[in-house]
This record gives C-alpha cells, sequence and structure tokens, in this order.
C-alpha cells in the first residue's frame, strides 16, 4: 500500500514538471495586497472566453463576491476579470503561466487593472484556492510551477491560513491609511 | 520501511537526475520557427529600440532553431499565424508572457522515446512598463537578454529544470545574469527535441 503511495507521488512529480512558464518579478505577500487594486473571496460563477479590444483572446472570469477585503467591489456582487488565453473561434490560446478557473470553485483573488480590465496580479502568482484543512480550517493554497520568478529573495509562499493573508490584508490597509 | 526510504530517496534524486522537461511541442523546421519583432511600443525608459533587437534577438539566438526575421506592425496577443514578440502592458509584476497560441496536435513525431506535437504559432510579449537593462551591471532593471532567453527555452518546447543555475530553473534571484547563458542541462534538453528533425 505503502510502496503503492510512493510509487503514485513519484509518478504525480514526474507529470507536474511538464510545465511551462511566463516571468514575473517575484514581490512579497505584503507588497502583493498593496499592489493589488482588490483582493476578493469568492465563488467562481462562470467563465466564457473573449476577443478584448486588441482581438486577443482572453476568458472572462465572474466571480461572486463572498468577501471583499480590499477595493469596490461590494458582497453577493458579480465581479468579472479576465485570464489571458482560452478557447474560442477554434483556436485554443494557452497563456502559459495564468490561473485556471473553474465554476464552483472558491478562490481568493488579487487583482490589478490593466488598460481598463482586471487581471490577476502576476497571473496565477494573484490566485489562491479557498480550502479546508481536516479540522474545518481555511487555507489558501496557489500553483506557482508555471511561473518563472526574478528577484526572488525568500521561499514563495505557496500556502497558509487564510486567517494569515487577512492580517497581511489589514497591515496592508493599516499601512496605506 | 527501508524500501519507503529508499523510494523517498529515489524520488528526491529523481528531480535532480531528470533536470531539463519538455513540453511535448516542437518546431518541424526552422523556418516555421522565425519570430517577427514589433518594437513599436517598446519601453519608454532605458533601453533603445537597437538595444531592445539585439537583447531579444540574443535569446532567440541562443535556441539554434528560433530565428529573428524581419520586423512586423503584428501584435504578439492575436492568434494570426505569425510568430509575433511584442511589447505590452502586462501589469505590475509580469515581465513576459509566452502563448502557446496555435498547436497541430493531428501532426506528430517521436524523437529519443517522447512524443513532440507540432508548434504552428508562438507569441511573446514583453512588459513595457518595466525597467530593462541590457549590462550585467545591476541597477535595478530587469535583465531583458535573460527573460528572453529563458522565454525563448519554452518557445522551442523546453519546460522547468530542476537544475539550479540553469536557464530554464524557474527562480532567479536578484542582479543573477546567469540565465544569458545556456548550461550544459539546457543545451542537453534541447538536444532531446532537436536531435532528430
Amino acid at each position: 500500500m505503502r510502496k503503492s503511495f510512493v510509487l503514485a507521488l513519484m509518478g504525480l512529480v514526474l507529470a507536474a514538471a511538464v510545465a511551462s512558464a511566463t516571468t514575473v518579478a517575484y514581490v512579497p505577500m505584503k507588497r502583493a495586497v498593496q499592489m493589488s487594486e482588490l483582493v476578493l473571496i469568492g465563488y467562481v460563477m462562470g467563465t466564457e472566453a473573449v476577443y478584448d479590444r486588441e482581438g486577443q483572446i482572453v476568458t472572462r472570469i465572474d466571480l461572486l463576491v463572498e468577501t471583499p477585503l480590499k477595493g469596490g467591489a461590494g458582497r453577493g456582487e458579480i465581479f468579472s476579470f479576465y485570464a489571458w488565453g482560452g478557447h474560442l473561434d477554434g483556436y485554443n490560446v494557452e497563456t502559459v503561466g495564468e490561473a485556471h478557473y473553474k465554476t464552483g470553485q472558491k478562490v481568493l483573488v488579487q487583482l490589478e487593472n490593466i488598460e481598463g480590465d482586471y487581471h490577476t496580479l502576476g497571473l496565477a502568482f494573484g490566485k489562491w484556492d479557498v480550502v479546508r484543512d481536516p479540522a474545518g480550517k481555511p487555507w489558501i493554497t496557489r500553483n506557482l510551477e508555471d511561473l518563472n520568478m526574478v528577484g526572488v529573495t525568500e521561499a514563495p509562499v505557496e500556502q497558509l491560513p487564510l486567517d494569515h493573508m487577512l492580517r497581511v490584508v489589514r497591515e496592508a490597509a493599516r499601512l496605506a491609511n | 520501511m527501508k524500501k519507503i526510504a529508499l523510494y523517498a530517496a529515489l524520488l528526491c534524486l529523481s528531480s535532480s537526475l531528470f533536470g531539463y522537461t519538455l513540453n511535448g511541442r516542437k518546431w518541424f523546421s526552422s523556418g516555421e520557427a522565425t519570430f517577427h519583432l514589433n518594437n513599436s511600443n517598446g519601453p519608454a525608459c532605458c533601453i533603445s529600440s537597437s538595444e531592445q533587437q539585439s537583447e531579444i534577438s540574443a535569446g532567440v539566438r541562443a535556441w539554434g532553431i528560433a530565428s529573428l526575421g524581419s520586423a512586423t506592425t503584428l501584435s504578439g496577443a492575436r492568434a494570426d499565424g505569425v510568430n509575433v514578440v511584442s511589447w505590452s502592458k502586462l501589469g505590475g509584476t509580469t515581465l513576459g508572457v509566452t502563448n502557446y497560441t496555435t498547436t497541430d496536435t493531428s501532426q506528430s513525431v517521436t524523437c529519443g522515446g517522447n512524443l513532440f506535437y507540432r508548434f504552428v504559432e508562438v507569441d511573446v510579449r514583453f512588459n513595457n512598463a518595466f525597467k530593462w537593462q541590457t549590462s550585467s551591471g545591476c541597477s535595478g532593471g530587469y535583465d531583458l537578454q535573460g527573460v528572453a532567453t529563458h522565454e525563448f527555452g519554452h518557445v522551442v518546447g523546453l519546460g522547468h529544470s530542476s537544475v539550479n543555475g540553469a536557464t530554464m530553473y524557474p527562480s532567479v534571484g536578484a542582479c543573477d545574469f546567469s540565465t544569458q547563458s545556456l548550461s550544459t542541462d539546457d543545451k542537453n534538453g534541447y538536444n532531446a527535441i532537436y536531435s532528430c528533425r
């Protein structure tokens, strides 16, 4: 049983290694919150590939906001933002390193305004999945394996208790005031 | 228990032994891997248009199959059948984005036991809002040639490497210009894709 588990784990590692990247400048947690115009917790209500004003294929994500932590979105609002790439009109444009969303998923997103549209800060860097540990405590996790990070000064955080992120957001807000 | 320890050791060893990774896609000819630079929207500060071209060109040329062709006015964001390298606003932390715009999965080849589908179009964009620099001096800018070399590693079909110091290693410290030149692991990865054309 243990042998199967370890072999399965090895298989997962090898599969996960087949990935590629987009390059982002590494920023620590607090700085990333400061750079985010909005920080929202919510449920993905739907996704749809569309053309943006430049004619590129992007995916619109409609988020039902449960908890607005920073910025102007309200609780219960459907807030839309965009991810680069998507499947439309026979094209399947893959922007490597971009965050992926599934309908029904609970996420925490850090959003910035790029040319009038909201995107996650640093693609997958700004998208966290909200999960619960066996004791029911909420955590947030993110997948950074497709990102190439430049200027790394510490081990990038990939998971932490949600409470910790709430403290970071409060601290960033306090410093801004 | 000993077996568990052995498997765990193998698991750790595997990541350092394997080094480079492949993305299952490759260019079927060098002509198809010609990229066209749109420099019209380049960064306003600190690096001239000709420097942009030479830095990006060096990043492209590092990988033998790819080359930089004539200039273009096309956008690197669209699926238009042309491989474009361009500049645009990509936000506050994103330095460069690679789009696997079109892959033809009806055509494939095998090389060294690895299956590769045919790249048709790949586009690369760099963020014009950042301060980019050309030399190996450290003045708060980002190394355009190093980032271009890494991005074009993905363009030719490589994934990330577990070998610290390789161009395709996914983490670089501040003021580290080592990704401009390919390591043995990077070259081995490239050869795993293109040793059989």
